[in-house]
């Protein structure tokens, strides 16, 4: 309505031509049949879809989402150790919707690049530019065993149901039992998740379960994320955590409950843990938008246009190559930027230059949290950090900011 | 309205203002819904009025100016530079910094100046915030006037957390020596770069104040500081959670 306004004033004074130059002209004849669509309506894609509209409500919005509610990963580590409840983080696209964005709860099932369209069950939808921001698929593969067993062996990864069942399993074991959880190498989603995870589950242990223990099989070197802070909080639960770093999974028996690793150790659980290595979602790997890793898309680091597809953008955990970490904060950010530069290049105008920033918040029990925060900005074309900064303890007082975190962030993204 | 503000969520999800309180004298959540706050100088109402009665003719008023606004501007409400520099920081600050959280500060409205002054300090680190160093510099880099003169122009929605009229009215006492600086209703002072406080998140509220009394934050200011050391002198935590109503 407010463009359609300043469209007539500008048709009617005569001045559409003389601002808006040739190029300009010919967007404006486009102008009726520019589509966006976005596939995927978690932390990137929902952001995107709703900034686009509120940007340019000329342009029309498709949102591919196969969920009809959005579960928030943050925060579903504290369902594990039952100090929040999953329904407290289950949200609704009504929001959306109230922006004009349009929403269909399937998946999308392919992109074709050349012909601009994506396909969605028997139709074929086109598209002006393309956002896709699936997040990540597990690959369950990698892992012996792990794939014939992983509807009982739970990653809990997606927040959803198996953030229930694990929370069930870990508060239904004896008091004296043995959980074992194991982290992937890096890039994986949220580099601080499983360490929040572990604090948490172990502060669990602590208060409620006092005989029983943590065991951590971290594939990487050493904490990756608040090495510091981390460090600190698994001494203050040195009787219920055992932390063994560069130690990665190698196979599950779910017959003996047993986890191998790469050094030839063998522990037996009673509830298990397996948070799998991963990779760019299934639709992404499948439009070839991923590199030669075939894991993660590259960018471009101010439009996040794909490097390999033009008039398509990939954004949130699906990416590679920035010095940003896979976080919901990040993938809002990058929603944001890639949602006004979608605008701008539809509309004939350069994208302006912006960076993302990442406010990244992890609980260590059931009051207080940690953060650590980074700032980017853009140098020749490049995402580079301007400054990281870490919370100096663990406090109330950043937990308390954590939860103002999430009323603003989801209200950002769906409100 | 007389609608959820935020239909995004559950009808039956738990306020996390009752799941994790704030600490000190649980603050009695009256209103249904997270992210609602009526309280102090906004408005005092009955819990089952509609949040649409609950709103004060001047904050009807304010919606309908920035209503009319944007509509007279004929622009999209993101195409000047200041919406576009500051669009990382809806994530903690609310969209068009309404900040919707307890503890993260409302920046639609504020005063430019001491807007840019906070941005300075924090990027500095006289402030300390590990949130906020980062983000200052990010600001700093991009634009700080741009981010200003955004914030400054964009109109405060009020804090809507229904407080306990004990806390309002014990904290309404201790206000009294707040108003010779901060203004008879909170409202600050753009010339002396004071903030404005009417309507701020009342948890930042708390914790700016306990920062002054520890002397984590100081003004610059000789006589403020001393103003301030010798009111927060005599006050603990319990009060600055009754102070942090009357916003
Ligand atoms: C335990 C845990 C804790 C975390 N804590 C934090 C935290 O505190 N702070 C933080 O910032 N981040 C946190 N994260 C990370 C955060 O959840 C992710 O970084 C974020 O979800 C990434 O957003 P995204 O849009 O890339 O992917 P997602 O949010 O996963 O969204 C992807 C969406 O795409 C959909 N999709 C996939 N394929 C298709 C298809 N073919 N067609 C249509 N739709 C499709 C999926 O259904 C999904 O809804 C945490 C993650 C975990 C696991």
């Amino acid at each position: 309505m407010q463009n359609l306004t300043r469209r007539n004033f500008l048709k009617a004074s005569g001045l559409g031509a003389a601002l808006w130059g040739v190029g300009g002209m010919r967007s404006f004849a486009a102008e009726a049949r520019r589509k966006v669509i976005v596939i995927g309506g978690g932390w990137g894609g929902a952001t995107a879809a709703k900034y686009i509209r509120l940007t340019d409500p000329s342009i029309e919005v498709t949102l591919l989402e196969p969920n009809k509610e959005f579960i928030s990963c943050p925060f579903s580590n504290l369902v594990l150790a039952g100090v929040e409840s999953l329904k407290n983080l289950t949200l609704n696209y009504n929001g959306l919707r109230k922006h004009g964005v349009k929403i269909r709860h399937e998946a999308a099932a392919a992109i074709e690049p050349d012909k601009r369209r994506v396909r969605v069950g028997k139709d074929s939808l086109e598209y002006d530019r393309l956002i896709v921001s699936p997040g990540v698929d597990l690959q369950w593969e990698q892992i012996e065993g792990l794939a014939a067993a992983k509807d009982t062996v739970l990653h809990a990864w997606k927040a959803g149901p198996q953030t229930v069942q694990l929370a069930k399993q870990i508060q239904s074991m004896a008091d004296g039992g043995v959980i074992v959880m194991t982290v992937p190498p890096v890039a994986y989603r949220c580099p601080p998740g499983p360490y929040e995870r572990a604090s948490m589950i172990a502060w669990y242990l602590k208060t409620k379960k006092p005989k029983s223990k943590l065991i951590v099989f971290d594939a990487n070197k050493d904490i990756v994320s608040k090495t510091g802070l981390f460090k600190a909080v698994f001494k203050d639960y040195a009787a219920n955590i055992d932390y063994r770093p560069a130690q990665k999974a190698e196979k599950i028996d779910i017959g003996a409950k047993e986890v191998t690793t790469d050094t030839g150790d063998k522990v037996k659980y009673d509830v298990v843990n397996v948070i799998p290595p991963q990779r760019a979602g299934a639709i992404a790997v499948e439009a070839d938008l991923v590199g030669g890793d075939k894991r993660w898309c590259e960018v471009d680091h101010v439009t996040y246009e794909s490097v390999k597809q033009k008039n398509i953008h990939v954004i949130g955990d699906a990416t590679i190559g920035l010095p940003v970490p896979k976080s919901g904060n990040v993938a809002n950010a990058m929603g944001k930027i890639c949602a006004t530069a979608v605008v701008s290049l539809l509309n004939g105008k350069e994208p302006p230059v912006l960076a993302p920033g990442n406010t990244c918040y992890s609980w260590v029990n059931d009051k207080e949290a940690i953060a650590v925060v980074n700032a980017y900005k853009i140098e020749n074309g490049k995402v580079v950090q301007i400054e990281q900064k870490l919370t100096p303890s663990k406090s109330v007082a950043v937990a308390q900011n954590s939860l103002a975190w999430r009323a603003s962030i989801w209200n950002d993204m769906l409100g | 309205m007389g609608k959820s503000l935020t239909p995004f969520r559950r009808k039956d999800a738990v306020p996390h203002e009752k799941l994790f309180p704030l600490p000190l004298r649980e603050r009695p959540v009256l209103s249904a819904v997270e992210g609602v706050r009526v309280r102090g100088v906004v408005g005092r109402s009955h819990p089952h009025q509609s949040i649409g009665l609950r709103l004060s003719l001047w904050t009807s008023f304010a919606l309908i100016g920035f209503m009319l606004a944007a509509f007279a501007a004929g622009a999209g409400p993101l195409d000047s530079p200041g919406a576009q520099k500051s669009l990382v920081c809806s994530a903690c600050h609310g969209f068009a910094g309404n900040s919707p959280g307890n503890t993260m500060p409302i920046l639609a409205g504020i005063n430019a100046a001491y807007f840019k002054k906070a941005i300075k300090d924090y990027a500095e680190g006289k402030r300390t915030s590990p949130e906020m160093e980062p983000y200052a510099k990010y600001v700093m880099h991009f634009g700080v006037d741009d981010i200003a003169g955004y914030f400054a122009a964009q109109k405060k929605q009020p804090a809507k957390v229904k407080a306990d009229p004990k806390a309002i009215s014990r904290g309404a006492t201790l206000a009294t020596q707040c108003v010779q600086c901060h203004g008879a209703s909170g409202e600050g002072d753009t010339d002396k770069v004071i903030p404005a406080l009417r309507g701020q998140a009342a948890g930042f509220v708390q914790a700016q104040l306990a920062l002054f009394k520890e002397n984590k934050r100081k003004p610059e200011d000789a006589v403020l500081d001393e103003n301030k050391k010798r009111i927060l002198k005599g006050l603990d935590d319990n009060d600055f959670a009754d102070l942090r109503e009357v916003c």
